[in-house]
């Protein structure tokens, strides 16, 4: 039998408050519709700018990959597409999430000024 | 071996507990239900705000704030349903309400008084008065029922205000700004700090404005001062059509402003500087009461010397007291033509002596409260009982008429059956009096005059532009002075009489609607159907005022409703249709505006009237004559067209412009005689309907006859017709139609023979006036050959019309002058007829065509002809005070 590791769990707990705390700040700052949208449209360049972004706000140590969508409703029915056309991670691979000892995920809905309806989904781990 | 063992144990109980505390922490891993309950009530105040800039911003596009509702909860529906998608993995409820609760209480700000404001249906919006605000308030509940979270609940109101600082408002005329003070708020009375001139737009009435859209304009913004607070100091610089004729701006109109915010998250909002307007109206016309004069439709004497004898056919009527054999007459009046609610200033019955006593002798008049009584069967065993004392005498002598005064007994009937039973006595028993009774000569028969008030006199339209210049019927009352009409959404007008009567001070609201007329107010537009997003220069607020008995005075407010839910004014106008006529029931009567697009030589009128029964024919105006088979076509050619009729509360307007004129000698349409635009007016609840006309000639057009028709009614088997003499506005000069085809009789204004602004027709059944204004009367007098014409045709047609007319065997052509157009304007209204009781007396003021056979007896006319005053240049209300509020 494994030994959980309470020390990683703890961690990952931490991780995902500290996910949270972060998407919920970037989306009172209404940092989403300043750096990705001009004129209601998308901005060029926007998923380079939000990366290094949350880079600068995450602990040095710490790796996140993110993923927006938008979420639209059809027919009474909910869907959802993708809308960063490359990666925004500050991980080289994502091998490093695969082998993490812990990775905590988190989810905001934003609404933009266009009322676009946005799912902001972070997962954020740690480097030893 | 014992200490393996130990370790053993020591490291077997350090993985149980740390297994055991797996398990337990396993039991407790983290879900972040605070975090992600948070994440949703915080997207869904921002959602929120998005609503609130979405709803401001339609409402201020389109004025339909239902519209931008409904697109609110569109967004929301979404909301929720990509929330709880984006957040299915953790299986959350999301629940919102929408807020119920007042968020302003009353106040008295710049001495208005503010109702209290309240939230409620998602979004409320108070705008167009000193201080407006925008506002949206919800609540969320956020439950996670796998997890067992619950009851996770937070609350949002999001609001912006805008406070127009009145006092402050003040103008520097030589650099040609104004400057004033705003407050501008958010929720929880947080300043907003970070406006700039590009959130503010202020409007300012431009009174060099041609009445084209233009009328308020867009100040430039030429200065911003943030003062802390929320407060901003503004200065612009009004713009204007003719800036160098815009003194009345810096005198008068500065003040009267539209200011629309707009903060960061978009929500905006609209204030004025004002909230509404007093005006006081003074009628000058003149109506307090209406004479009626009636006949008898019974009298007979009873004799008690021949108790079974009838004396109904008798032509005198005899009092005589016990002396010499008691006589008494009886007589029955019919009331019922009397207005409905009509009270008594006076009724006074006249008999004219015809033989007896020459001395001075009382008689009595008593009342009779049966009036089952017949003409033909009443004698002295059968008459009824009478009031055991006169109700009116007086003393006869040797003179020729009598009167009584019987007001109190015609009230009591008026109340009742309607019908008037009167007894006659001599006081005395030896006195004695004769009497002409109603089957004699007609000019000695007996009458009674009424003179009451409380006849519901016909009610004024006012139409107010957006300079308040004001209208009725054609004529200007109200000079275009501050306060203007601001540009807000129409439907928020609302409109309230206000006048004192027997110490009493009442209060109406009545109904108005906007118009939009075309931009020279000449004519209305077809677009007036749409709902005009602002009250701009092609607009009128039109509304009714009816003066009560007694008030020559009263004051109209001009208010508008800060809540965008509501609104006292009809934006919106209903269209009506109807091939070959459209019809329009106004409350007082049907009417058919003749709408066929088949021509024909049979069209035979424009509008047609029907109440209680009873049919009224009107035709507006045509020219020219011909003959076909033996048979006169009077006139030949009329306007011709299909008509746009738009209704609401107040009014419909039924109009037309085209080019068509219906050539009834050989039933087609030529375009190529003249322009015409027509549009008729009908008031609703009103026994009229008025109409303007121009007709622009599109070159000379040559009639066979100088005959042209400005206004004409029609009259049915057995009428009479009347006209008020034009010089003394009184006399009426009267006469009936004859059985006899081709008859005419006409009064001539060139040869003498004066006619007046009203003319009527009339039976005992229906009374229908024709009324033209001073300007139409000048416009015939200028074209020379007018005339007031009655005429009864060879197909037996009776017609009463204003006209050129100079018919000559053979004909004398007439040119048309194009540069002359023929403006006229008409009032049609009806009345409920009468017999005409009066002694018929000038019948020989009516020219007799020389054809024409000699007059046959006729009856006088009993009238309101007092009415066409209402509609005269000369006695137009006024407009005597206007202040803002």
């Amino acid at each position: 039998m494994k030994a959980p590791n309470s020390l990683s769990s703890r961690r990952t707990e931490d991780m995902s408050n500290s996910a949270y705390s972060l998407l919920i700040r970037l989306a009172e700052a209404e940092t989403f519709d300043e750096v990705m949208f001009i004129n209601g449209s998308l901005r060029k360049g926007w998923e380079e700018e939000l990366k290094v972004m949350v880079n600068s706000l995450i602990p040095v140590n710490a790796f996140f990959n993110m993923t927006i969508y938008n979420c639209t409703v059809r027919d009474q029915l909910a869907h959802e597409a993708v809308l960063n056309s490359c990666s925004m991670s500050n991980a080289a691979t994502s091998e490093v999430f695969e082998t993490a000892k812990g990775v905590a995920g988190a989810d905001v809905t934003y609404t933009t000024r266009r009322f676009w309806i946005l799912r902001v989904h972070i997962d954020l781990t740690w480097g030893e | 071996m014992a200490l393996a063992v130990a370790v053993s144990a020591l490291v077997m109980s350090i993985v149980v507990l740390a297994y055991a505390t797996s398990v337990l922490y396993g039991k407790f891993q983290h879900v972040p239900f605070l975090e992600v309950s948070t994440a949703i009530a915080s997207d869904f105040g921002r959602a929120l705000t998005r609503t609130l800039s979405v709803v401001t911003q339609t409402y201020n596009k389109t004025s339909d704030i239902n519209a931008a509702r409904a697109k609110a909860n569109d967004m929301l529906t979404t909301w929720i349903l990509a929330t709880t998608s984006a957040f299915a993995g953790k299986g959350v409820n999301i629940q919102p309400t929408w807020t119920s609760s007042q968020i302003q209480p009353p106040k008295t700000l710049y001495a208005y008084n503010y109702s209290a404001r309240s939230i409620y249906n998602l979004t409320k919006l108070y705008w167009y008065q000193p201080q407006s605000l925008s506002a949206v308030g919800g609540s969320i509940s956020v439950d996670l029922p796998a997890e067992g979270f619950f009851g996770f609940r937070k609350s949002f109101l999001y609001l912006l205000n805008l406070t127009i600082d009145i006092p402050s408002i003040h103008t520097d005329q030589h650099a040609g700004v104004i400057s004033f003070r705003v407050q501008v708020l958010r929720e929880g009375q947080e300043p907003v700090f970070d406006l700039t001139s590009s959130d503010f737009e202020v409007r300012c009435f431009d009174p060099t404005a041609l009445n084209t859209v233009d009328t308020w304009r867009t100040a430039a913004m030429t200065g911003i001062e943030y003062e802390g607070l929320g407060r901003y100091v503004l200065s612009v610089r009004p713009q204007f059509r003719d800036s160098q004729n815009a003194s009345s701006f810096w005198s008068s109109y500065y003040k009267y402003l539209d200011v629309i915010a707009v903060d960061a998250r978009n929500i905006l909002v609209e204030a004025c500087s004002y909230c509404g307007m007093d005006i006081e109206v003074r009628d000058n016309a003149g109506i307090e009461s209406m004479t009626v004069t009636l006949s008898p439709i019974a009298d007979s004497w009873m004799d008690k010397n021949a108790p079974n004898v009838n004396k109904g056919t008798d032509t005198k009527l005899h009092s005589r007291g016990l002396t010499d054999g008691q006589r008494i007459s009886f007589l029955k009046f019919d009331l019922s033509s009397l207005g409905a609610g009509a009270n008594m200033i006076s009724a006074k019955v006249y008999l004219r002596r015809d033989g007896g006593d020459s001395a001075d002798e009382i008689a009595d008049i008593y009342f009779v409260s049966d009036d089952s009584w017949q003409e033909n069967t009443i004698t002295w065993n059968n008459m009824p009982g009478w009031s055991p004392a006169p109700i009116a005498s007086t003393t006869v002598g040797s003179g020729e008429w009598y009167y009584w005064e019987v007001g109190s007994a015609v009230q009591t009937e008026l109340n009742g059956d309607k019908t008037l039973s009167l007894a006659l006595m001599m006081r005395a028993a030896s006195d004695h009096k004769d009497w002409d009774s109603r089957e004699n000569e007609l000019a000695k028969r007996p009458y009674m005059i009424v003179t009451y008030s409380g006849d519901p006199r016909p009610g004024y339209v006012l139409e107010m532009l957006s300079n308040s210049t004001t209208f009725w019927f054609g004529t200007r009352i109200g000079q275009p002075v501050s306060p203007p009409l601001p540009p807000i959404p129409g439907k928020q007008f609302s409109v309230s009489i206000q006048y004192s009567s027997g110490g009493k001070l009442f209060v109406l609201q009545v109904p108005a609607q906007i118009e939009t007329w075309e931009p020279a107010q000449r004519f209305p537009s077809v677009a007036g159907a749409e709902i005009p997003s602002r009250f701009l220069g092609q607009s009128r607020l039109v509304f009714p005022v009816r003066f009560p008995q007694g008030v020559n005075e009263l004051g109209a407010k001009i208010s508008w409703e800060s809540d965008c839910d509501m609104g006292g004014a009809s934006g919106t106008l209903t269209k009506a249709e109807g091939e070959p006529v459209i019809s329009i029931d106004n409350g007082y009567y049907i009417a058919d505006v003749l709408n066929t697009s088949e021509p024909s030589r049979f069209q035979n009128f424009t509008v047609s009237l029907q109440r209680g029964g009873s049919t009224v024919r009107y035709w507006l105006s045509g020219y020219d004559t011909a003959e076909v088979s033996g048979v006169t076509l009077l006139p030949r050619k009329v306007p011709f067209g299909s008509w746009t009729a738009l209704g609401g509360p107040v009014r419909w307007l039924v109009f037309r412009r085209s080019s068509s004129i219906l050539d009834r000698l050989y039933s087609n349409v030529t375009t190529a005689e003249a322009l015409h635009e027509t549009t008729i007016f009908f008031p609703l609840n009103e026994s009229y309907f008025y109409w303007q006309m121009n007709m622009t000639w599109k070159g000379p057009v040559v009639l066979s006859n100088k005959f042209i028709r400005v206004f004409a009614v029609e009259a049915n088997t057995g009428s009479n017709f009347g006209s008020l003499s034009k010089s003394n506005g009184i006399s009426l000069v009267n006469g009936s139609f004859s059985a006899t085809p081709m008859e005419h009789r006409d009064r001539r204004y060139n040869l003498g023979q004066d006619y007046g602004h009203w003319a009527s027709v009339y039976s005992q059944d229906i009374g229908a006036a024709i009324i033209v204004p001073d300007s139409t009367l000048s416009e015939l007098h200028s074209l020379n050959g007018d005339q007031l014409w009655v005429w009864t045709s060879n197909s037996l047609q009776r017609l009463m019309e204003y006209d050129l007319l100079h018919f000559m065997s053979p004909p004398v052509g007439y040119t048309t002058n194009p540069a002359d157009p023929l403006l006229a304007r008409g009032v049609g209204l009806l009345y409920e007829g009468g017999t005409a009781s009066e002694p018929y007396q000038n019948d020989t003021e009516w020219r007799v065509f020389p054809q024409a056979p000699a007059m046959k007896s006729s009856t006088g006319v009993d009238v309101p002809r007092t009415y066409n005053r209402l509609f005269l240049e000369g006695s137009a209300p006024t407009i005597v005070l206007v202040l803002s509020f």
